[in-house]
């Protein structure tokens, strides 16, 4: 999560902090190759072989643009996924908090009370699921038991979030038949562990669907065949100053591109990444809060 | 303890960037045509130049300024080819997407309303919505493939065959077996009536899929964005040829390489069911439907014909 509170003030980050997390040094070191190959060839084309070749400014400026064209685009879809993925964050908040409201009004604290931890315990535990399926796989540690079948269930089932949806099924389909809730609050309840599996599948779809492999590749290559062009453009006029122009181009560029690889992956733990533990944990207290339970 | 999901098994594998960014310019279709065509440009570009310089002296030399004005017209032409083949993708995969939750939750509910002994029933519902996706799939490709649907006896799903538009033949079957339960009383009014939320969602999918697949971009704007690349690639060694000679071909190649990149991936990505580099990961889906239809309704399908589960 952002630790907003801790970071330093913003002009000392931008003015120094080249180096504090893996998306800055990546820039870093595209800019620093780009200035070594333009320190090269500047050497090559003025003291050793003469070449010659001046492309006229004109070419700089077109490719500029189609490059501006791949760039605008690879960060427009890099910021939607991290976006949608924060929508349905706070979907899955508002579902968790409605969900509740209902089970809490549903049930009666005094007869119902069992009923009540199981609701609680298992609607956070499927935002505490979710949230690891989306990394490296669950962390038991994370999931509060509700009984050791339900336990054993859920070791033993493939997909964690889904058998959880599945058991809250389950007991609503019980509570039902055994006329604890009537035709409509079935009805009303059901929604929410619809759109709690929806909202995990969505996550997964934004975590398995990065931008088509061959924009990236595209921009990636375009971003290659400029850097090695544009010195070509500055090294007649300017010399060993062409290598200080080149540098700051391909830091712009790259770390665009770079940032947008960061960003549309939004469920991890980078610097980036969505505050989605901070949200698991939000969830557990103020369910547990609103049905009153431990 | 059992296998867990993980979320790797779910993204597609891709060769290593940096790899494929300096010497992959081959290894698929769309590539391989980038290639041909900057090549093509190539070659054109230094018989303009040898024959300009060396022969004609024609000394046609349109202004930069053109170069740059054509440049900025197509690069606008390319933007709205990027964007709308890109949405119909996107789209295409949050339709996908979305089968894969009606299945998980129609498959989720069922579970929950069946008796755990009605087998029969909750083979029948994990058969069709897993038929219903393997179904859709093909039809959005060259027709059906009858083998990778599930049957549960030999030749049960012959009228299949013959029916006219496969996917909702098979929601009237679901419809139909809904009906009987609710008629028999198992299930309720509101289970019922929820249950259509499901039935009516993989309808809309299908026909949503199937609009994304039949409706490309409109034919004028493809034509007049490959006449006007081909216009540009034609007048544009003229700027060059005369002050940095055969350097120009290399210029005009690196030019060209993007913006035909940028046409020809449009084109790709824009029917997005397909089995290219590109295309979204429908056989995967396939595979997921069915294998939650049979996790959440605790059933497995008796072997008789073999489907593919392959991941890609």
């Amino acid at each position: 999560m952002a630790q907003s509170g801790k970071r330093p003030p913003i002009w000392v980050t931008v003015a120094f902090d080249f180096h504090s997390n893996p998306t800055l040094r990546k820039i870093l070191v595209y800019s620093v190759l780009a200035g070594l190959y333009t320190a090269f060839l500047d050497y090559l084309e003025n003291y050793v072989l003469h070449v010659d070749f001046k492309p006229p400014s004109v070419v700089f400026s077109l490719m500029g643009t189609v490059l501006g064209l791949l760039l605008v685009f690879r960060t427009n879809t890099a910021y939607d996924r991290w976006w949608s993925g924060r929508i349905l964050l706070s979907d899955l908040t508002n579902n968790a908090r409605n969900f509740t409201v209902k089970i809490g009004s549903y049930l009666s604290a005094d007869t119902d009370s069992e009923l009540r931890v199981f609701f609680a315990k298992m609607i956070a535990n499927h935002a505490y699921a979710m949230k690891e399926n989306l990394r490296a796989g669950i962390r038991w540690d994370e999931i509060e038991e509700v009984t050791p079948e339900i336990t054993k269930r859920l070791h033993e089932c493939y997909h964690v979030p889904n058998e959880i949806v599945r058991i809250m099924n389950e007991k609503l389909a019980e509570l039902y038949r055994t006329k604890k809730i009537s035709d409509t609050q079935l009805w009303e309840l059901t929604k929410h562990t619809d759109v709690a599996s929806d909202i995990n599948g969505s996550c997964e779809r934004i975590r398995t669907s990065p931008v088509p492999f061959s924009y990236n590749l595209h921009l990636k290559r375009f971003i290659v065949f400029f850097a090695m062009i544009v010195p070509f453009g500055f090294i007649h006029e300017l010399d060993y100053w062409s290598v200080l122009i080149v540098s700051l181009i391909i830091y712009a560029l790259a770390g665009l591109d770079a940032i947008s690889e960061e960003i549309e992956d939004p469920f991890g733990q980078d610097e980036n990444d969505l505050p989605i533990d901070r949200i698991c944990r939000m969830i557990r207290t103020n369910v547990k809060t609103l049905l009153k339970v431990k | 303890m059992a296998k867990h999901f993980t979320i790797e098994s779910a993204v597609q594998k891709r060769p290593p960037l940096l790899q494929a960014v300096l010497f992959d310019f081959h290894r698929s279709y769309t590539r391989r045509l980038i290639l041909y065509r900057t090549f093509a440009v190539g070659a054109y570009v230094f018989i303009v130049d040898y024959l300009e310089n060396y022969v004609l002296h024609v000394a046609f030399k349109p202004p930069y300024t053109l170069f740059y004005l054509l440049g900025y017209v197509l690069y606008w032409l390319l933007v709205f080819r990027t964007y709308t083949a890109y949405d119909r993708w996107w789209k295409g995969r949050i339709e996908i997407s979305y089968l894969s939750n009606t299945a998980k939750n129609f498959s989720s509910k069922l579970n929950a309303y069946l008796p755990v002994s009605d087998t029969e029933n909750r083979l029948f519902f994990a058969q069709m919505i897993t038929n219903h996706a393997y179904a859709m799939k093909e039809l959005l490709r060259y027709g059906v493939k009858y083998n990778e649907l599930v049957e549960l006896k030999p030749g049960e799903l012959d009228d299949l065959k013959r029916a006219y538009h496969i996917t909702t033949e098979i929601a009237l079957k679901i419809v139909e077996r809904l009906t009987k339960l609710y008629k028999e009383g198992k299930l309720s009014q509101t289970q019922f009536w929820e249950m259509h939320k499901y039935t009516d969602r993989m309808t809309e999918i299908v026909g949503n899929c199937e609009r994304i697949r039949t409706s490309p971009m409109p034919f004028s704007y493809n034509v007049h964005l490959k006449k006007f690349i081909l216009f540009f690639a034609l007048i544009s060694p003229f700027y060059f040829v005369h002050e940095i000679n055969h350097w120009s071909v290399l210029i005009i190649m690196v030019i060209f390489y993007a913006l035909s990149g940028l046409e020809v991936i449009g084109e790709e990505i824009e029917d997005p069911f397909g089995q290219d580099e590109n295309d979204l990961p429908i056989d995967y889906v396939c595979g997921t439907i069915k294998r939650y239809a049979c996790l959440n309704l605790g059933v497995t399908f008796p072997k008789i014909n073999k489907i593919s589960t392959e991941k890609h």
